[in-house]
């Protein structure tokens, strides 16, 4: 068989695929008006965020906020599994209508997507390494960082360690967080970079053994994403999430988690407040 | 539904190193792991058809545990559970040695690849015709030169052409290496996804990579196929009638 | 291990909960061998019999597919279907799709194989005793046909549920993902789990491997040679 008649087919068939008609541009908010289901797009390996528990059922704080915000939207929710490779490009396609999925803020994320306003949990990255190894983040330049394909630690964590000079680290990325914990346990890489409630989940049982490597870098605002150029319902979005900080259920599902008292303890406080010196530590809502 | 392609990210400097580092990557692994597997898979298979119970046994047994367990398994099995067999500083070793993704890798592949390997030259040494045999030991030739002379040539016409096939099933599972974050052509690809946020281009371009090396390996095969049959009726036509091949060949007149 | 984790490695929650573990294997190997059944006989009719456009896409089809690696595949499905027929793209789906593709490609290359074997003088012998070629073909052709390729279909389905565990990259819990998912939560046993998921993977194959065997002896087939 001739060999490029076949491969001019699988152009013809990857151009046909991608040059569908875009979708009618109604906003998102009428369809799930309509329909009454909402579209959320959540990871299910990544606790404490989101993930299956041994029963099969999904749970984390992305779920449960998840499912406070189709609550206030008057939707039942759809629940679509994504990863941190796809959960942009879904939304960028019009696939999924929001994620609730640990996904920081970038601005090469903005330009795919739009996020609703606030950022709901602050975090940052923190490398994590075999206790007492590393004085500082210094000392990190030229090892070996694992970070979860998809994560912007891969960008990240190189940037961070070229401020400290010296030789750039070889980032190494595997498919789940749990199998770069593993590697970093064995010893295949020399610390772990990931945002740090993820880190608190995945640090799990591994006691005093392990440690943050200096401070926590990269603001990590993780944002409910919405398909792009949808303004109506990116403020439905918003404004439900808002209403849900003002009501006390955000507070709630915070505290079961990572508050004191909660199933990951988060030691610095990571709830969406404005500066404490302006506002005395004031929630983040828009006034009406 | 929306997706519209832009090429102009295969153009950015980062991304295209990623990507020829890919195809680096895949050549290599699949490059040393079927090196690596023939001679494996030739020395389970002259296990396999010795006389000594004591080497047959062992090799059967293992070609038959090997052949029910997926490639996959491998990879991760050597990358991630083979160090805590060792003796923990022969483990630690590895775990600290910076290409070890990538020996790993080339090992499981070779793993799986050297029991096809060697269900391949089996077959192959058992259609030599026994006159071949008794010919040449009627010959006078010695044992050693029976091999080289004789029947060695006489196999490798037969096994290449299957051999040809199985390389061609090794180079595309080189992409199961990306599990191990081994930086080869499949994990660029999905590299490249999650940092473009549009995997569409560069999986095009990565599948366009595969199909054509492995449709050349495939006419390549072909070719070495049709010669063997010209230049060796024998064991030739005997590996092909069990292939079901022979009337293929009879219906091209 | 305990029984809980065993069961989890098995059957996953089932049947509380989600399926996951062998039986997701078992299922999607099951799935994609007949459906990729059901696509090869058309296929290998038109690659053999069907008129040169017909031939050509057949071969195309058959020709791609098995240049692609398994893998890629499978991300296409997860790409290229949600775009081309609407929705999301459901890890299980797009696994299946890909496991079905790669399924239905080697499946018409057996059959081809299988049915190109039977000897021209056979067809020949048919059409000289006076019967039409439709009869020939249902005489001749696949009776011999199907004898032919009974051991290389065998030997197939052992690679292709083999090949069900790459569907643990689109995060399909099955038993590979299960056992990686016990070792992660447990790292000190790391090689029990890892022995278990490969004895596990092995029994399931090696009995398809006794069915293929019994049966080519009950019906005194050829012995299968090296795929």
């Amino acid at each position: 068989m001739p060999v490029r008649r076949p491969l001019s087919s699988l152009f013809a068939l990857a151009l046909a695929a991608c040059s569908l008609p875009a979708a009618v541009a109604d906003s998102v908010l009428d369809r799930v008006r309509e329909s009454g289901v909402v579209r959320i797009g959540t990871g299910n390996d990544t606790p404490p965020m989101s993930y299956i528990d041994e029963s099969g059922r999904w749970v984390g704080f992305d779920i449960e906020l998840g499912n406070a915000l189709a609550d206030r939207l008057k939707a039942k929710v759809e629940r679509v599994a994504v990863n941190n490779k796809t959960r942009i490009a879904l939304l960028a396609n019009g696939q999924i209508d929001m994620t609730v999925s640990n996904r920081s803020q970038t601005r090469s994320r903005e330009e795919q997507v739009d996020y609703a306003s606030p950022p709901y949990l602050w975090t940052a990255k923190i490398f994590y390494a075999k206790q007492g190894r590393f004085a500082g983040i210094g000392e990190l330049a030229g090892k070996r960082i694992g970070v979860n394909q998809g994560s912007n630690a891969f960008t990240a964590a190189a940037q961070e360690i070229a401020r400290y000079g010296g030789e750039a680290p070889q980032v190494v990325s595997f498919q789940k967080n749990a199998e770069g914990m593993t590697a970093l346990r064995q010893g295949k890489i020399d610390a772990f970079c990931q945002d740090s409630p993820i880190i608190a989940a995945l640090a799990g049982d591994t006691g005093g053994s392990f440690a943050a490597v200096g401070t926590g870098f990269s603001p990590g605002l993780y944002g409910i994403g919405v398909p792009p150029n949808d303004s109506k319902w990116r403020d439905a979005v918003s404004f439900a999430l808002q209403d849900l900080i003002k009501d006390g259920t955000y507070e709630r599902i915070y505290l079961a988690w990572f508050g004191p008292a909660g199933r990951y303890p988060l030691a610095l406080d990571a709830r969406p407040r404005l500066p404490p010196d302006a506002f005395g530590a004031m929630m983040y809502v828009w006034p009406d | 539904m929306r997706y519209e392609v832009d090429w102009s990210i295969l153009a950015r400097p980062e991304l295209a190193a990623l990507l020829i580092d890919g195809v680096r990557y895949t050549m290599i692994v699949a490059a040393v792991s079927t090196g690596v597997s023939l001679v494996l898979g030739t020395a389970l298979a002259i296990a396999r058809v010795s006389g000594s119970g004591w080497l047959r046994w062992p090799a059967e047994l293992w070609v038959n545990l090997a052949r029910h367990i997926p490639g996959v398994f491998w990879v991760l099995f050597f990358y991630f559970a083979f160090p805590e067999l060792l003796p923990a500083t022969w483990g630690s070793a590895l775990n600290g040695w910076t290409s070890f993704a990538l020996a790993a890798g080339i090992v499981a592949l070779s793993v799986d690849n050297a029991t096809y390997v060697s269900d391949i030259v089996r077959t192959g040494a058992l259609a030599i015709p026994r006159g071949e045999w008794e010919a040449a030991r009627c010959c006078g030739l010695s044992p050693w030169q029976q091999w080289t002379c004789c029947l060695i040539p006489v196999t490798l016409r037969t096994v290449t052409p299957p051999l040809a096939n199985r390389t061609i099933h090794n180079f595309k599972n080189s992409s199961l290496c990306m599990v191990i974050a081994v930086p080869e052509l499949t994990w660029a690809t999905q590299q490249i996804e999650s940092l473009t946020f549009r995997g569409i281009e560069a999986t095009l371009v990565a599948t366009l990579f595969y199909v054509t090396v492995a449709l050349a390996l495939g006419v390549w095969a072909r070719r070495l196929e049709r010669g063997g049959y010209r230049h060796w009726r024998g064991a030739g036509a005997v590996w092909r009638r069990e292939r079901g091949e022979l009337a293929r060949v009879d219906s091209r007149r | 291990m305990s029984a809980e984790l065993l069961r989890f490695l098995l059957v996953g929650g089932w049947p509380d909960g989600a399926p996951g573990g062998l039986l997701i294997n078992l299922a999607l190997f099951t799935a994609a061998f007949l459906i990729g059944l059901a696509i090869a006989v058309p296929l290998a009719v038109m690659r053999l019999a069907g008129p040169p456009p017909l031939r050509f896409a057949a071969a195309a089809f058959v020709e791609l597919a098995r240049a692609t690696p398994l893998l890629l595949l499978v991300f296409w499905s997860l790409f290229l279907l949600p775009l081309a027929v609407g929705g999301y793209p459901n890890p299980l789906a797009s696994a299946l799709i890909g496991l079905a593709v790669h399924s239905a490609a080697n499946q018409t290359e057996i059959l081809r194989a299988g049915f190109a074997a039977v000897p021209a003088g056979e067809v020949e012998a048919g059409l000289a005793a006076g019967m039409s070629r439709f009869q020939t073909s249902i005489h001749i052709v696949i009776p011999q046909g199907v004898r032919r390729m009974v051991p290389a279909h065998f030997s197939f389905a052992v690679s292709l549920f083999k090949d069900t565990a790459v569907v643990y990259v689109v995060g399909v819990v099955d038993l590979l993902q299960a056992g990686l998912i016990a070792a992660e939560r447990r790292p000190s046993e790391i090689l029990t789990y890892y022995l278990a998921v490969a004895a596990c993977f092995f029994l399931a194959s090696f009995t398809i491997t006794l069915a293929g065997r019994c049966i080519e002896r009950r019906w005194s087939f050829a012995r299968p040679v090296a795929a």
